[in-house]
């Protein structure tokens, strides 16, 4: 159990599954109001900010691990995880030369002079941001853009304005543990009129064993800006489970748009189902100010366990949400994953697409909610969902809830199962095209809604993604 | 266990009661599978999601009156007009069951109809529940509670080969103030036969009493199977339904659940494909209006190759009225090349009126073709726009596009008189 070494043919499969020796400065085990206050004055926090998460902490000693979902795995045993972890690093201002290696490993330069073309990435290795690109850009224009801890140290009016306005420490089991022990994160502020000239970016990576991440994200646009924020995560191959609970806070105000794009790569145990990140996430964003605009994005290939909902609620009156999921569950893993659109101004409108595919003996579930408000007159939504079966031993589930308490709304919902066509399969290959690309080729076209709308970069990294995942699951 | 058969919704259904019962209505062995299932169920409660919409302590269980065994009454007694229509009519009431061979068929062995309390069935559709091993396939308490509790039954079967020409007519009319009715209907269709039944559940508008039905369908091999039951309770009346349908080998079942009365209504449908090309149509009507709520769920197993299933229910809500729909397509492993599809849509006529849908998938293999599609709206106003400009007024416009939604379903029904109520009852709700 012990040693991180992994076989060969896992290897190709995750190529992110390495572990990075590194000194870590860590937490013992356990969860308790030291360590809380130990997690704090860590990050040096001011008393609101511990008074916060200590209440947070009460909250969730008196709520119940939500059991409902379509999910399958053994109790969680919260005593037994370390809840701080961060790499020891060098003088002030320079990054560790191992952890520059892992993140050049994972393909994100953190060098001035190599630096991702027009993204600026916010990097996070277990429990702290190791560093922050393009800082100069964002300043010019206003924009705020640092670790979460950074953020309450320096920015506390804003930080005390919006955070857990729309995730509330109370909002559910996993949201009131992340309230109380979250480390790090990113927080964005984008100023009135703004328009984001770059993306930005975060990039999760657990490394520690036997740690938890629980980031804690909080995105504001101001009135009439606009942002694009993506992420991605990472994790080395393990054997046993580890935890990631996260929350994720949008705040659209007045003509403000917000998009969100994740590539979720947790580590997703291996083919017996064996280790892997047990993913409990809450995301939510809230159209706040009026003609708002909030749009989700998620690829979510990784992960033994996938418990997300990212939601928008609508409250400015006619404001738009979007929720664009592809959802890839292989070998044993289980997902459990949809959205909430909450209609509360009039003439709000909200889109979902969201495509399943299971492959091996994986269980894909999508599990939404359309609700429209009594007072909101004019709403509107649409919704598809799609699933996709490679292989008979998998599963394939579809629950969405739909509640008009207006009779002035109008919804429209569609799912389909099927199977991976035969005919478009048979086509391909009588074309010369291997199974294995005529699969992927097919896949492509049925996740091709939800990839248009990634920057480019990551769509041709989520596209590769999927094939790698797909990769040795067909004949 | 037994303490947890308590509170208000099974008042007074309990291990006393129940060994009254079975000492006075026979079918012991059957009731004594149900109510030990419904002993070790817990409580429905607003917690689970098939209740979180209707409230189980809505239903006044404690504050009725139940009568332990109906009996039967008079055969030949009963009969209404129109009823030279039917090969047979079953009349059940106040006080009890009763039969009238108006065509002959009995007499001539082409039909078998006979009290419940007499024999069961050869099937046991709620045991079936149990054994299909998915977890939302199983029956619930409510469906167990009928199964042990029936107090008037009755048992049809069309015998193998026999090609019925007309249909087969239960009257179900309650008028008892203050009382509870466990009616149970069992109905099979022998190989290779086929047979059509109407239902017409009714009771005064003033009268609050709970009618707890229970219905069972099977269709044999090569046997097609029509059921149709119109449920138009007065505006006091409470309504739970659990009913459940079968198809063997390339049995047919079409099922046509018409809701239209009562002021609570809770219908739980549950309907299996199980033998290789077998298949169900199940189509659904409901218009509440007033203060009513109408709650449905529906199941469509498939537990065998080669089985379609398709399912349309349309409704619609007016004034303070709710209607619930939920729906879910189960593919069990094994079942390949399946074509399944769920369809629901809900008209809302106004403000403060609500319709929730939740349609749903459960599949566990993978060469198959499910869908399933839901709508919420309102009537299209560039519809009525187009009428009104040809010279309707809006009252009429509305009424006749909303009696063409309905055609769908209406369409469907075999009984030209049915299809007339169900306008009717449009005309008279619209025209208000």
């Amino acid at each position: 159990m012990s040693t991180p070494e992994t076989p060969d043919v896992l290897k190709d499969e995750y190529k992110y599954g390495f572990y990075t020796d590194i000194e870590a400065d860590s937490a013992p085990k356990g969860l308790n109001e030291d360590i809380i206050r130990f997690i704090s004055r860590k990050k040096g926090e001011p008393d609101w900010m511990l008074e916060w998460r200590l209440k947070a902490y009460r909250g969730w000693l008196k709520k119940k691990e939500p059991r409902w979902a379509y999910l399958d795995y053994p109790p969680i045993d919260y005593q037994d995880i370390c809840y701080y972890s961060a790499p020891k690093t060098g003088p002030a201002g320079e990054v560790d030369e191992e952890l520059r290696k892992t993140f050049e490993r994972l393909g994100i330069p953190l060098d001035e002079r190599k630096r991702l073309e027009g993204v600026a990435v916010d990097a996070v290795f277990d429990s702290v941001s190791v560093a922050t690109t393009h800082k100069d850009i964002l300043a010019e224009k206003g924009i705020l853009f640092c670790p979460i801890s950074e953020a309450i140290r320096e920015h506390p009016d804003l930080v005390r304005k919006y955070l857990g306005s729309v995730v509330p420490p109370a909002d559910n089991f996993f949201a009131a543990l992340n309230s109380a022990v979250f480390t790090d994160g990113s927080f964005c502020y984008i100023p009135k009129g703004v328009r984001c000239p770059i993306e930005l970016s975060t990039y999760f990576r657990i490394n520690a064993r036997n740690t938890g991440q629980f980031e804690r994200t909080l995105i504001v646009a101001d009135e009439g800006s606009y942002v694009s924020y993506l992420e991605g995560c990472t994790a080395p191959l393990r054997d046993e489970n580890q935890l990631h609970a996260a929350v994720v806070e949008l705040i659209a105000l007045d003509d403000a748009q917000i998009k969100y794009a994740t590539v979720q790569n947790w580590y997703a145990g291996d083919k017996e189902g064996r280790g892997g990140i047990y993913n409990f996430v809450t995301k939510r964003g809230h159209c706040r100010g009026q003609r708002s605009r909030i749009s989700w994005t998620q690829v979510e290939v990784g992960s033994a366990i996938t418990w997300k909902y990212p939601g928008c609620v609508l409250e400015g009156e006619h404001s738009v949400g979007e929720f664009y999921s592809v959802a890839l569950t292989n070998h044993r893993m289980q997902a459990d994953t949809g959205t909430k659109m909450i209609h509360i101004g009039s003439h709000t409108r909200s889109t979902i697409v969201s495509k399943g595919i299971s492959a091996g003996e994986s269980v894909n579930s999508y599990r939404g909610l359309v609700q429209v408000l009594p007072d909101a007159v004019g709403c509107r939504n649409h919704s598809q969902c799609d699933s996709m079966l490679i292989g008979d031993k998998c599963k394939a589930n579809t629950f969405p809830v739909v509640e008009a308490e207006n009779g002035s709304a109008v919804i429209e919902h569609e799912a389909t199962t099927s199977r991976i066509s035969e005919d478009q399969l048979f086509y391909l290959k009588s074309r010369g095209i291997t199974e294995e690309d005529a699969v992927s080729l097919v896949v492509n076209g049925f996740c091709k809604e939800v990839f248009k709308q990634l920057p480019l970069e990551f769509a041709v990294e989520a596209i590769r993604l999927l094939e790698l995942k797909l990769d040795k699951s067909i004949g | 266990m037994s303490t947890s058969i308590s509170g208000n919704l099974v008042a007074g259904f309990d291990e006393a009661r129940f060994g009254d019962l079975v000492n006075r209505a026979g079918s012991r062995e059957s009731r004594e599978r149900a109510f030990e299932r419904y002993r070790a169920l817990p409580l429905p409660h607003g917690q689970i999601e098939e209740w979180r919409r209707t409230d189980p302590a809505w239903f006044p269980f404690g504050r009725l009156a139940f009568d332990p065994a109906l009996g039967r009454g008079k055969d030949g007694a009963g009969s209404g007009p129109g009823d030279d229509r039917f090969a047979a009519v079953v009349t059940i009431g106040d006080d009890g069951m009763s039969v009238r061979d108006v065509s002959g068929a009995i007499r001539a062995g082409q039909l078998e109809i006979a009290s419940l309390a007499d024999g069961e069935p050869g099937f046991d559709l709620v045991q079936r529940g149990f054994d299909v091993g998915v977890k939302s396939a199983e029956p619930n308490k409510m469906a167990l509670l009928s199964r042990s509790f029936w107090n008037v039954g009755v048992r049809v079967r069309v015998p193998d080969g026999v090609e019925l020409e007309r249909g087969v007519l239960v009257r179900s009319s309650f008028s008892k103030d203050g009382s509870l009715v466990i009616p149970r209907i069992a109905v099979e269709a022998g190989r290779g036969s086929r047979a059509v039944i109407l239902e017409e559940l009714s009771s005064p508008a003033d009268r609050t009493l709970l009618v707890a039905a229970a219905r069972e369908m099977w269709a044999s091999e090569n046997a097609a199977l029509q059921y149709v039951a119109l449920q138009d309770l007065g505006g006091q009346s409470f309504y739970l339904a659990d009913d459940r349908a079968h198809a063997e080998r390339n049995g047919r079942v079409h099922w046509i659940g018409l809701n239209l009365g009562a002021r609570l209504g809770k219908m739980n449908f549950s309907g299996e494909v199980a033998g290789e090309g077998a298949a169900a149509e199940l189509d659904g009507l409901y218009f509440a209006s007033g203060e009513q709520h109408l709650d449905q769920r529906t199941l469509q197993i498939h537990s065998a190759p080669h089985t379609t299933s398709n399912l349309l229910y349309k409704g619609a809500v007016r004034d303070r009225a709710r209607s619930v729909y939920q729906g879910l397509i189960i593919a069990r492993p094994g079942a390949v090349k399946v074509d399944a599809y769920q369809k629901n849509n809900n008209i809302v006529l106004n403000e403060g009126a609500r319709a929730d849908s939740l349609p749903g998938l459960e599949i566990d293999t993978d060469d198959l073709k499910c869908s399933h599609g839901s709508t919420i709206g309102n009537l299209d106003a560039e519809q009525v726009f187009y009428l009104r400009t040809r010279g309707m007024d809006e009252r009429d416009a509305r009424r006749t596009l909303l009696k063409g939604f309905f055609e769908e379903i209406a369409a469907r029904v075999p009984f030209e008189f049915v299809r007339d109520r169900i306008e009717r009852h449009v005309e008279e709700q619209l025209g208000r």
